[in-house]
């Protein structure tokens, strides 16, 4: 039976790392995924911290996770390039054993601000991300995925998201890193079943799976009242345990287990306790379940048949204005009710978005999110 | 994963020196980065948050 490895989503945070210290001390921590475009500012990396990604790297056990590269973005960037050109490099320094970036298009009006928004599923979409997936592929030199988007507009865009996902990677022979969370997310917001989820899931393509926190905010419309979002700031939900059981033995790629929070939810000792304790929960599950491995679906590398050939970036110069003019409803809308009007009258309306069909509360909840990280992390 | 005994222990120093750090960092950034208030500086002076208080938006639901 091939090896699951579990492992922390670790970036240069204190926090993190203190939490993790007596997990590395006690060498549980079987992985590491590292954000390596979250450092753009920050000149030096301690020798520590290279050192350390370096070890998990020479082992076969580090996993890279790309946040900013804006995937669905209907203009090719500057940034982009630049983004690549980073990856390139740094791929030649140190070995990632895969890539992976976020499904979505950010809504910031610069490149590191504001947060991925989903985008129609549509055959233009679908070019857009196929185009980007290979050019990632093409500058890491290694596997290539993509994960789940928590957030959704509507019900409809959650049911046929797995399709998409699925449609996506095939033309790069990329892998699915499966976010249990952002998948629980969308079954409490829209009140839907893990099963008819599921099913329209890549299975034999998840290589990864995210497991971690979250929180709820009050919403009227939504269904029990509020919205669960994938803040990554609180312990592990039991049910979200229970789905990493059932999912498990369905993936037979599966190589990495990951339990993702971020440093703000590990500031006392009570929260890094029951991080640690919500790790080993997670390794006891990858050791103790099965995978159904079946011959045909097993032992994908997701690695392209060859290289690519990469034309000029596919771009809509349509979508991109929708892109646009969501971004500007959503960070200057003073609220769900507000962005619903404002869509009414846009170019949006009438178009692939189906914006007529997103429940308030959820323009509500992209109002606060897009609001909240309209200016990254800069304080 | 075992990590050599020298690693663990510069990772270990290297955590509790960031975590005893606690003011912002004051880094430069090139115009691009910049908001109204000093779009007009060639090389501009700002205040962001140590990683220590990192988070990111990359869930799409943070």
């Amino acid at each position: 039976m091939r090896k699951i490895h579990p492992g922390i989503a670790c970036n240069l945070d204190a926090h993190i790392l203190s939490a993790a210290v007596p997990l590395l001390e006690q060498a549980q921590v079987g992985a590491i995924e590292w954000s390596f475009d979250a450092l753009f500012r920050l000149r030096d990396v301690p020798e520590w911290f290279q050192g350390l990604l370096q070890a998990f790297a020479e082992a076969g056990l580090l996993t890279g996770h790309g946040i900013y590269f804006s995937i669905f973005s209907a203009q090719w960037s500057k940034e982009q390039e630049a983004w690549l050109s980073h990856l390139r490099a740094l791929s030649a320094e140190i070995k990632f054993d895969h890539i992976s970036e976020h499904f979505g298009f950010m809504t910031g009006a610069d490149f590191h601000n504001g947060a991925p928004m989903s985008v129609p599923l549509t055959n233009a979409t679908l070019a857009i991300g196929a185009d980007r997936l290979m050019r990632i592929q093409d500058a890491c030199n290694c596997a290539v995925g993509i994960e789940n988007l928590a957030f959704a507009f509507c019900e409809e865009e959650v049911k046929q998201h797995g399709d998409f996902l699925s449609r996506l990677l095939i033309p790069v022979n990329g892998f699915l890193i499966l976010d249990l969370h952002n998948l629980y997310c969308q079954m409490k917001n829209f009140d839907v079943d893990y099963e008819a989820l599921i099913g329209h899931y890549p299975l034999d393509r998840v290589k990864e799976i995210h497991i971690s926190g979250g929180s709820w905010a009050p919403a009227s419309g939504a269904p029990g009242g509020q919205v669960r979002r994938d803040t990554h700031d609180d312990a592990v939900p039991a049910e979200v345990f229970e789905l990493l059981a059932h999912t498990i033995p369905r993936c037979p790629n599966l190589k990495f287990v990951l339990l993702e929070q971020i440093g703000s939810g590990l500031q006392t000792d009570l929260q890094k306790v029951r991080f640690r304790q919500d790790y080993l929960r997670m390794c006891a599950i990858c050791e103790s379940v099965e995978i159904e491995r079946d011959a045909a679906a097993g032992g994908n590398n997701f690695l392209p048949a060859g290289e690519f050939h990469l034309p000029a970036p596919v771009e809509d110069a349509m979508l991109y204005e929708q892109q646009a003019a969501l971004s500007q409803i959503l960070e200057n809308a003073s609220g769900g009710a507000d962005a619903a009007r404002r869509l009414a009258t846009s170019i949006l309306a009438g178009t692939p978005w189906q914006t007529e069909h997103w429940p308030e509360y959820m323009l509500e909840t992209a109002v606060q999110i897009a609001q909240k990280w309209k200016k990254g992390f800069v304080v | 994963m075992k990590l050599p005994k020298n690693l663990l222990q510069a990772v270990i120093i290297g955590v509790g020196m960031a975590a005893a750090t606690t003011a912002c960092d004051k880094v430069e950034v090139t115009t691009s980065d910049c908001d109204d208030s000093c779009k007009k500086e060639k090389v501009c002076i700002h205040e962001i948050r140590k990683q220590a208080q990192y988070s990111c938006p990359a869930c799409g639901m943070g």
